[in-house]
């Protein structure tokens, strides 16, 4: 038997037109791989490591690029400043970027893989709550981590020592989106919720509950789904019950699509949502026409901060315009709040290590980070806090702004109380 | 009510206009190309591009979209062309793989925000308070008029009997001398054009990212089953029904369980009438 | 001879005992969460495979299982007091419960239309356990499973893990040469002849289904245990569905080791791999392509027929003599799919 014939029958016949376009494609993947960038950077014994839980495909890949990119900058400056000065000494910093998808089995392997070799151990980022329910079983019991949250609201997790977020809370903007309503006037609203994400859908009953003792009537509660492309259904729903007004609480992309909608569908009232919204978001998807009477609630931007209307600490409103430039310049897109989120979470640790004299002592860190004051960070602050520290039981409490979108940007019209009725 | 079932409407003409270019792909073809979706989103982020950065018109941006969505669809046909033997699992298989391809190089080049085209028509008629924006006017119109023209190329047309030859019988038609290859190439190519202007046209009305194709894929094959495969026309009512129950379940019952309302509508109909609602006697399988 | 096939059906099993045992002596916490995750990859994909490979059952929809599986264990394990044995029994019960009382109606369909009727039920599933939020959390999602003191080391998880999945693999090699295997390739080849030939067929598949769903049960438990908390999109279409589906397709459908490579290739390998986030997935989707155009029946099926290639050749070299008779040897052993044994 002639071993030739054989061949043919292990790949069939047509196998090889195939593999030139096969080979296309792999040409193409390479490409791909040059673009996509590596994961790693630096790395070695003196330095402190920190791992990034990321989200950089899947469902949470539009903000969680953002973020990872934040860290990124943060963790450059401070190695080409020479490092962070920790008890006299100078130690550079090393970052693993470990992209989670957004999926539980992953997150898990990710602080595995972060937490492998002993030491001391930092991660950072985590945008989805998923992923943080996912790992917090591993970490809440080890005096070796912390987990600098910059993303994920789900409730509760900081009631874990290692967790400590860097993010504004469901609950304060809820609250504060109560209050825009309260002060436009609003006695009946309908709500529409976006039912993938956790924070919102774990405040959604108490919420309902406070709104209702300031003397607002939830008409409706609607939902939908993360990434939905349309949105009459619900909208028409809402719009049945002739509110005073409409709340949209979930992610700004989805967000612009269910405002275009209410106002293609004759809604001309006040529109409240905590969505961070970015300028380009709204250029995207054309939606600048529909933007009125839109106010979003949030802790302010960062171009807002930059800006000297904003009336921010000289030092923050420097760092602020220093932050928003070099991050254009890098990444080629305006930073968000989740970059910002990002970036200052990094320079926290870092002011934690210095008030503490150590990055390998984690319960000394943790109580420098309990004790950390806006002004020993101010230095590289980029985002206004509010209270004496930084974190209240693991919590930061940010000052929230009401924006309103005109001329192709956010703008502050106002500052928003972040507690709604009697606390 | 007449406004939801005007809302259902869009959302309909959206599932059919993807899901009569999918028919005659699978009719044609033999293929179910679960990719179908990427076409939609290629031609709506395409002519994105061509209405933000090379400023074209509104009508060329759509027109860039659909040429850019054929030429996909001309790929996706030598791909598949290489499965004509393979098992409904293998052809399932390539199509995932196709999907995260194409969709890895969506979010490179474009980013994962969603993407609207520019310079749609923005205004909204108002019909004794019903309210229709005229991109959902469109979008509807359209459906009609494509699933029309479509119908009469494919009955009145030399290639089109050829192709509804092989749809028919393809043992056959190829024994009557019919290049079947040069024909699936064709249903590719038109199916995914179809599928190009309906991506153009959604994402005048909602903006879509890279990532949207796989949930207007399902839409559309449940469009297909539901409505019976092999049917141009039954993809259109399909579809358009589909779309306004969904969307008056939705609004009437629960948001919630969106979904929940069009799959299970989809069960009963499988399993009540498995060669759907509109169906041909033939079933494929 | 003879002692040469046994060698040959014995070698998989020593080597996946190896890997398995070297896996858990390293100690390595990292790696031992990549091998739990792809152990319960092996055992739900093998659980797909039992209907979809042998059967022709393309279920596209198995998360709905295995997330039936995790939220009956988690609930289990959260709101009573009752050991880790009762969880897992409750969820494989409940996922074999469900999948039996929707096999009558969903196998009323066939091919692609059965795929798309598992896809809807997998997307329904979804949406059952977002909207259900008094029962499981809803988005926020069910945290507080602990595990029994016994289990509660990453690696004593690991081993738990192994064990369950040896002792399937196992199971699954008795299924694969059980007569109900070769029945349901009959009904994936030629249905109606099967049936013909007198075979109850209908029952045959729904035990098929119910089987493969307990299977997906189980896996479901296991990641209750091994994660700790349950949400929503660990379950769906994208997360749970289709990578099951590919890793079956991709290894070799109604073979024995096909599931555990096809989830050691498309699940573990990529977590070592250092590429882009989307040029990982490009290269993912490119990996799915290759194979279903280059060995069609999947990598295991693929490597055996290679390794008998080259079995034959070498023997024609050595020995010209014994020949076999011309076409024997050669002729229709591209069935692998069929023929190859355990």
């Amino acid at each position: 038997m002639a071993s030739n014939d054989a061949l043919p029958r292990l790949f069939p016949r047509h196998f090889r037109h195939t593999t030139t376009a096969l080979g296309v494609a792999a040409v193409l993947t390479v490409a791909l791989t040059a673009c996509g960038g590596g994961s790693g950077s630096g790395g070695g014994s003196d330095t402190i490591q920190l791992g990034a839980e990321a989200s950089l495909t899947g469902p949470g890949a539009a903000v969680g690029g953002p973020q990872t990119n934040g860290i990124q900058m943060a963790v450059d400056e401070i190695n080409a400043a020479g490092g962070v000065k920790i008890g006299g000494k100078s130690v550079k910093l090393g970052l693993q970027t470990l992209d989670d998808q957004s999926r539980a089995t992953l997150a898990v392997q990710n602080v595995q893989k972060m937490l492998q070799g002993g030491g001391s151990h930092y991660i950072v980022g985590t945008l989805s709550s998923s992923s943080v329910g996912a790992y917090l079983p591993i970490i809440k019991d080890r005096d070796d981590v912390i987990s600098m949250v910059s993303g994920a609201v789900l409730p509760g997790i900081t009631d874990n020592k290692p967790v400590y977020r860097f993010q504004t809370e469901t609950k304060q903007l809820d609250d504060g989106t109560g209050n825009v309503l309260l002060s436009k006037g609003a006695k009946k609203v309908a709500m529409l919720t976006d039912k993938s994400h956790a924070s919102y859908v774990g405040n959604t009953d108490s919420f309902v509950r406070k709104l209702g003792a300031a003397g607002i009537s939830v008409a409706t509660q609607q939902q939908y789904q993360f990434g939905d492309t349309q949105y009459g259904a619900q909208v028409e729903a809402m719009l049945r019950t002739a509110p005073d007004a409409l709340l949209f609480r979930g992610y700004a992309t989805d967000l612009i699509r269910a405002i275009t909608t209410a106002r293609q569908l004759g809604f001309t009232g006040p529109i409240v949502s905590s969505a961070g919204y970015t300028d380009q978001e709204v250029t995207d998807a054309n939606a600048a026409p529909v933007m009125h009477d839109v106010t979003d609630v949030g802790s302010p931007p960062v171009d807002y901060v930059a800006s000297a209307a904003g009336g921010f600490d000289a030092t923050l409103t420097a760092n602020a315009k220093k932050f928003a430039d070099d991050y254009q310049a890098r990444f080629h897109q305006a930073p968000g709040l989740l970059s910002a989120n990002g970036y200052e979470s990094v320079y926290l640790l870092a002011g934690a290590w210095a008030k503490a004299g150590s990055a390998t002592d984690i319960p000394k860190v943790r109580t420098a980070l309990d004790g950390l004051k806006p002004a020993d960070v101010t230095a590289n602050a980029v985002l206004p806090v509010s209270g004496n520290t930084v974190f209240a039981n693991h919590q930061t409490i940010f000052a929230l702004v009401g924006l309103t979108y005109g001329n192709g940007h956010w703008a502050p019209s106002g500052k928003v109380d972040s507690t709604l009725g009697p606390a | 009510m007449l406004q939801t079932i005007v809302v259902g409407l869009v959302e309909g003409g959206v599932y059919a206009l993807s899901a009569v270019g999918l028919v005659l792909i699978f009719s044609v073809a033999g293929v179910a190309n679960l990719a179908h979706g990427e076409s939609v989103v290629v031609g709506g982020l395409v002519a994105y591009a061509a209405g933000t950065y090379a400023h074209v018109p509104y009508v060329l941006s759509i027109v860039v979209g659909a040429a850019a969505a054929t030429v996909l669809g001309l790929i996706l046909s030598l791909v598949f062309d290489r499965l004509r033997d393979a098992a409904e699992t293998g052809v399932l298989m390539a199509s995932l793989g196709l999907i995260l391809i194409i969709e890895a190089f969506g979010v490179t080049v474009f980013g994962d925000e969603p993407k609207s085209v520019p310079a749609a028509p923005g205004h909204v008629l108002d019909l004794g308070g019903v309210r229709i924006p005229a991109v959902w006017a469109v979008i509807v119109v359209t459906a009609f008029v494509l699933t029309g023209l479509l119908r009469l190329y494919i009955s009145a047309s030399r290639p089109g009997r050829a192709m509804r030859a092989m749809a028919m019988n393809p043992y056959a038609a190829t024994l009557m001398g019919i290049a079947r290859r040069r024909y699936a190439m064709l249903a590719f190519a038109i199916g995914s054009c179809v599928a190009g202007i309906a991506g153009a046209l959604l994402a005048s009305a909602f903006p879509i990212g890279a990532t949207s194709g796989e949930d207007i894929a399902f839409k559309a094959f449940i469009v297909i089953i539901f409505a019976g495969l092999g049917s141009i026309g039954g993809a259109l009512a399909g579809g358009l029904l589909l779309g306004v129950i969904g969307a008056v379940a939705s609004s009437y019952i629960d948001s919630g369980y969106a979904n929940t309302f069009l799959f299970a509508f989809l069960l009963i109909v499988i399993v009540l009438r498995p060669n759907g609602l509109f169906g041909v006697n033939v079933a494929r399988d | 001879m003879l002692a040469t096939r046994t060698a040959r059906s014995a070698s998989p099993w020593a080597v996946c005992a190896i890997v398995l045992l070297a896996t858990g002596l390293s100690g390595d916490q990292f790696l031992l969460s990549v091998a739990t995750t792809t152990i319960l990859w092996v055992v739900l994909a093998g659980g797909l495979n039992l209907m979809m490979g042998y059967g022709g059952l393309a279920n596209l929809g198995i998360g709905a299982s295995y997330g039936i599986g995790a939220y009956a264990a988690g609930l289990v394990a959260t709101r009573t007091g009752l050991p880790l044995v009762a969880a897992f029994a409750v969820a494989i019960l409940a996922a074999a419960i469900v999948a039996a009382v929707i096999a009558p109606f969903v196998l009323r369909t066939r091919g692609l239309h059965f795929a798309i009727a598992t896809l809807a039920i997998g997307i329904v599933a979804t949406d059952l356990f977002t909207n259900l939020a008094g029962l499981t959390g809803g988005s926020v999602g069910l945290s507080g499973i602990s595990r029994p003191d016994w289990l509660a080391d990453p690696a004593a998880m690991y081993w738990f893990a192994a064990a369950i999945g040896f002792l399937l693999l196992v199971l699954f090699a008795v299924y694969h040469r059980s007569r109900m295997a070769l029945v349901l390739r009959g009904v994936r080849d030629d249905e109606q002849l099967t049936r013909s030939l007198g075979f109850a067929v209908t029952r045959y598949k729904i035990t098929a289904f119910v089987l493969g769903s307990a299977c997906a049960g189980l896996a479901g438990a296991l990641y209750a245990y091994f994660i700790q908390y349950v949400a929503p999109s660990e379950f769906a279409l994208a997360g749970a569905s289709f990578q099951a589906f590919a890793i079956v397709a991709f290894g070799g459908a109604a073979t024995v080791w096909g599931p555990s490579v096809g989830a050691i290739l498309l699940t573990g390998l990529p977590t070592f791999v250092d590429l882009g986030p989307q040029a990982k997935m490009a290269a993912y989707g490119l990996a799915l392509l290759i194979v279903v155009l280059a060995v069609p029946e999947g990598v295991v099926p693929g490597a055996v027929r290679l390794s008998r290639l080259l079995r034959h050749q070498f023997r024609q070299r050595s020995t010209p003599v014994e020949k076999t008779p011309s076409g024997a040897e050669t002729a229709p052993l591209p069935e692998t799919a069929t023929r190859y044994r355990g």
